[in-house]
């Protein structure tokens, strides 16, 4: 599954993603760094002239020279001054183009990540829970947002201030470089064995928070009836458990990073004490003027407190490319195979829709659920499908959406070979009233008319015939705000019934081709139920219907009936027929 | 939670809010000894550092002084220097230990805090909530909250002992140019809480946006196949970046405002060496005795090294401080949350012996929608041991009742009559199961104890899943999956009555649609094994559209636009007419 096969080291294919998201906007981000360069240079040089500054007061002091009037003094500190002035103007937009680069580079990453969620193929909504796909937008969303937009621009600013440093350094002391060497080796090593523990914990923490996060949503869901039986302290139970798992893998992470800093400090200040001794020892022996020594030893410590800060600057920063690469990994989700075959269909085709030896499996390990299915709508009609559970009821929903792509046959719909459309086109043709009447949160207007909502809206009059096709129009136009009426999520505010009404009209709005009911009346009472009846009475005059249905009340108003068994039709007929071969048995 | 509180907190409001926060309170208990020893260790912290600060001084002064003695006391000195360096690390490396203990525990309380909350979340209430308000308060509100102890106050109070330190250690070395540091100290106070104030309102419209955005992502992957079949991605991806863009809009505001701000937390640096040149060049004409040029070199190197450890620390402080306001703005959204009152269901002893559930006279508003009632002014009695039907049309109020009776609605007038003790199981019409084992659904144990599969098999094969349970891949060890996604409708519903069954001390039953989306001959086995079979004695109260249930039941109770039209016993009920003219097509035989 999706969760466990990441490991190691954080991809380079992730990194370079996140820097291509940000490449998209050029200017800002050369100017954040470029006025991030120059703030870190500009800290570097005024080490540096504080030494240059230092000598010139001791040989004033040495001349006896009167201190106010010396130019060259006076000129040192202007310049220091004002360097530390164009430091500052270096910083603020240094950071406030970097961080604007870096959030628009996030918010675009969550974009793509979200549209290739949409449009990966059922298979994987079927292997990934959507706790753990929230999970992503939510918990990783955030700490990337966390460690990257407030941390980066110090972390570069820092590394700049290291860079410029050794510099200045080796100007002045090029010794220095031979004991730096291998206490950089040391350092790098260290760094490169707590990281990687690092990075697998983080990973790991981000699963367990992710299954936190699951729970948690369902306790919503499932909270009523476990009270109702008295477990609602289960729950709790499961939440302590999964919750100190996911506590003590993070805390595991931040206590790697915690002690990866203090051993590198350590190590870098080993390194600072040999460089130390090398100055004052070149200092002793007048190798170094007094200014110069200092120079070095304070650009040194400049160096220590920055490493330490780059450090614990990079640790965020990989927890946080660790959720970037989380996004990115959905970001390269594989769309739905969208592969148009060419047609063999003849213009001329006759029946409404053609099922031509269909087989169909959901996975290429999993056994065939469809087995070579045939059957023909030759008129618009009311088909009732029935069967006992696993004899590919919904499967037939899957084939005809495009859901799962098939292993054999064809699915002709009006002359026109499913397969030779694209996705969107072959599921515009088909329209499905779910088993779940889900609604989005929105008016009832959006709900109707979700696709093209933002677009081409359709007449007002048009929607309302549609409601009243289907037994709402009345209530929709006594309700206060009519079709603006608000929704809640899943469309909490109204009945099942009511929910499922709209659904079918919702259905109806995307003018199909053939019409999908997918035990779509279960939970209608009879009296709706003869209004559905007499709206599909009035549907099917137009477009071929498709009733997947248990109930014989639901189809008895059905004009066929397919039996399905073991992914085949086993018998076509009346219901009338049907019901009397049943009852034989 | 849309219209939370719009007055954004400054560094003092967030502060007040912080104090009387519940969120806070239950925060800062958890964490109450690991905060003590974080106090002292960040204590111990800024003293070692100042000495460490003052060793490399004292070393750069003796470097500066060649000539005036023989290196002799630099190996010790050197060694002091290294010895207070490396104490000063392990100290830190102590409290960034016991800031991360810190913050886990607190995102640990806080979370088990909100589903606990979330859990016990009476229907009434839950139709208030949007799942991407929980979600944001359980991914970025917690941790906010634990980053005011770990990040904010910890940190911002270092900084400030740390300044005061260095101040006091300056003032007595150099005089005039660590006075003026207080001076900064001082405007740097006033100019951080300006700050503070300025970021508040994009922080808090940044957690609300933040929240839709999560709604909306959460409808549109759990009803995936639904848009996928309506071809409305486009229209989700809309929305979600519509948010998203809102959500980056306060981002961008907030990294503005904090960055117009860094220039004025590093003018500490330029007024420490604005201070040097006063002292330096001016002080000898008015003291006309120039200062020793040794003492001077390290004045110089001193007051560079000092004010960039200021500046760093400043740069920081918004930071901080923002840490503080984030929080703030968290513990209010966890406080509408936790504080929510959970009006407990309030039950009256029913008159007579034989009722073990009753309403009288209840009104029920929507949840959602205050003034329009979903029932009005509906009596009826559940009788011990008896199967009562309630049958009517969509909308008419059939599973408000139901909850009603099970104490998850609160009327608005009338009273929800119930003996006691009286333990009484539901099934939603929707059912909903935690994701787990089909084992583990069935019993309610997450914690793997041992297996009673014999005993699972035969509940299931009562509530009709024998046959579905032989095509599962993996048996009683299926993960039945987040709200039961890995099955039918009609299996779900099997497996929730398969859970009835295991908790079978049940006196009560409220079931709502129990025989939806199932066929004729899996209703029939149903209502024979276990509605009308395994629990003819238990007292059941049954939502249903099904003529073979309503032909069995005790009393009938139809109900109409929230009102209870009419009942009494089925035979001399008119409401069955309707049934009786589908007979024909002898619907309990199919």
């Amino acid at each position: 599954m999706f969760e466990s096969e990441l490991q190691g080291r954080i991809r380079w294919s992730t990194v370079r993603a996140f820097f291509q998201a940000a490449l998209k906007q050029k200017s800002p981000l050369l100017t954040g760094l470029f006025a991030l360069v120059f703030a870190s240079a500009g800290w570097s040089a005024v080490s540096l002239y504080c030494g240059e500054l230092a000598d010139r007061l001791m040989d004033l002091g040495r001349s006896g020279a009167v201190v106010h009037r010396d130019q060259r003094l006076a000129s040192l500190f202007l310049i220091v001054i004002g360097l530390l002035y164009l430091m500052y103007l270096g910083n603020r937009y240094g950071r406030l183009y970097l961080n604007q680069t870096l959030i628009r580079a996030l918010t675009d990453l969550h974009a793509r990540a979200m549209n290739a969620v949409l449009a990966a193929p059922m298979s994987f909504f079927h292997s990934t829970p959507s706790g753990r796909i929230v999970s992503r937008f939510s918990n990783d969303f955030h700490n990337a947002s966390q460690s990257l937009d407030r941390t980066m621009a110090t972390f570069i600013y820092a590394c700049f201030t290291m860079f410029f440093s050794s510099i200045g350094i080796l100007r002045n002391q090029p010794l220095v470089l031979g004991v730096a060497v291998p206490f950089a080796l040391a350092i790098f090593f260290v760094s490169r064995f707590f990281g990687r523990r690092a990075r697998d914990q983080q990973r790991a923490a981000s699963r367990a928070a992710a299954l936190v996060l699951a729970h948690v949503n369902e306790t919503g869901n499932v909270g009523v009836s476990a009270r109702a039986l008295g477990l609602a302290q289960r729950l709790e139970a499961r939440m302590n458990t999964l919750q100190s798992n996911s506590a003590r893998l993070s805390l595991a992470t931040a206590e790697t990073s915690n002690l990866r800093a203090y051993v590198q400090s350590v190590l870098a200040l080993c390194l600072i004490a040999i460089a130390f001794f090398v100055s004052a020892e070149a200092h002793k022996a007048g190798a170094l003027t007094l200014g110069q020594a200092g120079a070095v030893i304070t650009l040194l410590m400049l160096i220590l407190r920055n490493f330490v800060l780059v450090i614990e600057l990079f640790n965020t920063i990989e927890v946080g490319f660790v959720s970037i690469e989380r996004m990115v990994e959905f970001s390269l989700l594989p769309a739905e195979k969208d592969i148009q075959q060419t047609s063999l269909a003849q213009e001329s085709e006759s029946a409404l829709l053609k099922f031509e030896n269909v087989a169909l499996r959901y996975s290429p390990n999993e056994p065939l659920i469809l087995k070579g299915l045939t059957a023909e709508i030759d008129s618009c009609k009311m088909i009732g499908v029935v069967g006992r559970t696993g004899a590919g009821k919904s499967t037939l929903i899957s084939a005809l959406l495009r859901f799962t792509p098939l292993d054999e046959g064809r699915i002709i719909l009006r002359g026109v070979d499913l397969a030779s459309l694209t996705i969107k086109e072959a599921r515009r043709k088909v329209a499905l009233v779910p088993q779940d009447p889900v609604l989005f949160s929105g008016t009832i207007l959006e709900n109707i008319v979700p696709g093209g909502s933002f677009s081409k809206k359709k007449a007002h009059e048009e929607i309302y015939n549609l409601l009243s096709l289907v037994g709402l129009g009345e209530w929709v136009a006594q309700l206060p705000a009519g079709l603006r009426t608000h929704l809640l999520e899943r469309g909490a505010n109204l009945s099942q019934g009511q929910r499922q009404l709209l659904c079918l009209a919702r259905a109806l709005a995307q003018s199909p081709e053939i019409l999908v009911l997918d035990e779509a009346t279960s939970a209608v009472d009879i009296e709706t139920e003869r209004l559905v009846s007499s709206a599909l009475q009035k549907i099917k005059t137009q477009i071929p219907i498709l009733l997947i249905a248990h109930r014989p009340v639901t189809i008895r108003s059905c004009d066929e009936v397919w039996v399905l068994s073991e992914g085949r039709i086993s018998r076509i007929g009346s219901p009338q027929q049907v019901f009397a071969e049943e009852l034989l048995q | 939670m849309k219209n939370s509180r719009s007055n954004s907190p400054d560094l003092i409001s967030a502060l007040r809010i912080l104090k009387n926060s519940t969120a806070f309170r239950i925060a800062t208990r958890t964490v109450k000894w690991p905060l003590a020893v974080a106090s002292l260790v960040l204590l111990l912290a800024t003293v070692v550092g100042l000495v460490a600060i003052d060793a490399q001084a004292d070393l750069l002064v003796y470097l500066g002084g060649s000539g005036a003695h023989d290196w002799s006391d630099l190996p010790s000195m050197f060694s002091f220097f290294v010895f207070a360096q490396v104490a000063f690390e392990s100290l830190q490396w102590g409290r960034r230990s016991l800031q991360n203990r810190i913050s886990v525990a607190i995102t640990g309380t806080l979370r088990r805090n909100i589903s606990n909350k979330y859990s016990e979340m009476r229907y009434a209430d839950l139709q208030l909530i949007s799942s991407g308000d929980v979600a944001q308060l359980h991914a970025s509100d917690a941790s906010q909250l634990a980053g005011v102890w770990a990040e904010g106050i910890l940190s911002f109070v270092a900084t400030l002992v740390l300044t005061l330190g260095v101040s006091i250690f300056l003032t007595l070395q150099v005089g005039v140019s660590g006075l003026a540091f207080f001076l900064v100290l001082f405007v740097l106070v006033i100019l951080a809480q300006r700050f503070a104030r300025r970021t508040a309102p994009t922080l808090q419209k940044r957690a609300e946006y933040s929240a839709l955005r999560l709604s909306v992502i959460q409808e549109s992957v759990r009803s995936i196949s639904l848009v996928k079949s309506l071809t409305a991605e486009e229209e989700f991806e809309h929305r979600v970046a519509k948010q998203a863009e809102l959500e980056q809009d306060m981002k961008l505001q907030a990294n503005a405002i904090s960055c117009a701000y860094v220039p004025v937390f590093a003018s500490l640096r330029w007024l420490g060496w604005a201070g040097l040149l006063l002292w330096v060049v001016y002080a000898p004409i008015f003291f006309g005795e120039p200062l020793v040029p040794v003492v001077l070199v390290g004045l110089v190197f001193s007051v560079n090294w000092y004010s960039s450890l200021l500046q760093d620390s400043f740069l920081f402080v918004g930071t901080y401080l923002s840490f503080i306001q984030v929080g703030a703005v968290s513990a209010l959204r966890l406080d509408q949350f936790l504080d929510r009152p959970s009006a407990r269901a309030q039950f009256f002893l029913p008159r007579t012996e034989e009722v073990d559930l009753a309403v009288e006279d209840v009104t029920v508003d929507y949840p959602t929608r205050t003034g329009q009632w979903a029932l009005q002014n509906a009596s009826m009695n559940a009788l011990r041991g008896k199967l009562t039907v309630i049958v009517g049309p969509v909308g008419s109020g059939k599973s408000t009742l139901l909850r009603t009776l099970l104490g998850e609605l609160s009327p608005s007038h009338g009273r929800v009559l119930r003996r006691t003790p009286l333990k009484v199981a539901y099934l939603a019409q929707d059912v909903a199961l935690p994701s787990a084992s089909l084992r583990d659904v069935l019993r309610y144990e997450f914690e793997n104890l041992g297996h009673d599969d014999i005993r699972l098999g035969e509940l299931l094969e009562l509530a009709e899943f024998a046959q579905d349970l032989e095509s599962l891949p993996a048996g009683l060890s299926t993960a039945v999956g987040e709200r039961g996604v890995t099955l039918s409708g009609g299996q779900r519903l099997r497996v929730g009555l398969a859970q009835l069954s295991y908790f079978s001390d049940a006196d009560a039953l409220l079931l709502d649609d129990p025989l939806a989306a199932l066929d004729a001959a899996t209703s029939e086995a149903l209502m024979a094994g276990l509605i009308c079979g395994l629990w003819a004695n238990k007292t059941r109260v049954v939502v249903t559209h099904s003529p073979a249930l309503i032909a069995r039941a005790d009393w009938l109770v139809r109900l109409e636009a929230g009102r209870v039209v009419e009942q009494g016993p089925p035979a001399e009920n008119t409401l069955i007419r309707p049934i009786r003219s589908n007979e024909h097509l002898s619907p309990t035989s199919f």
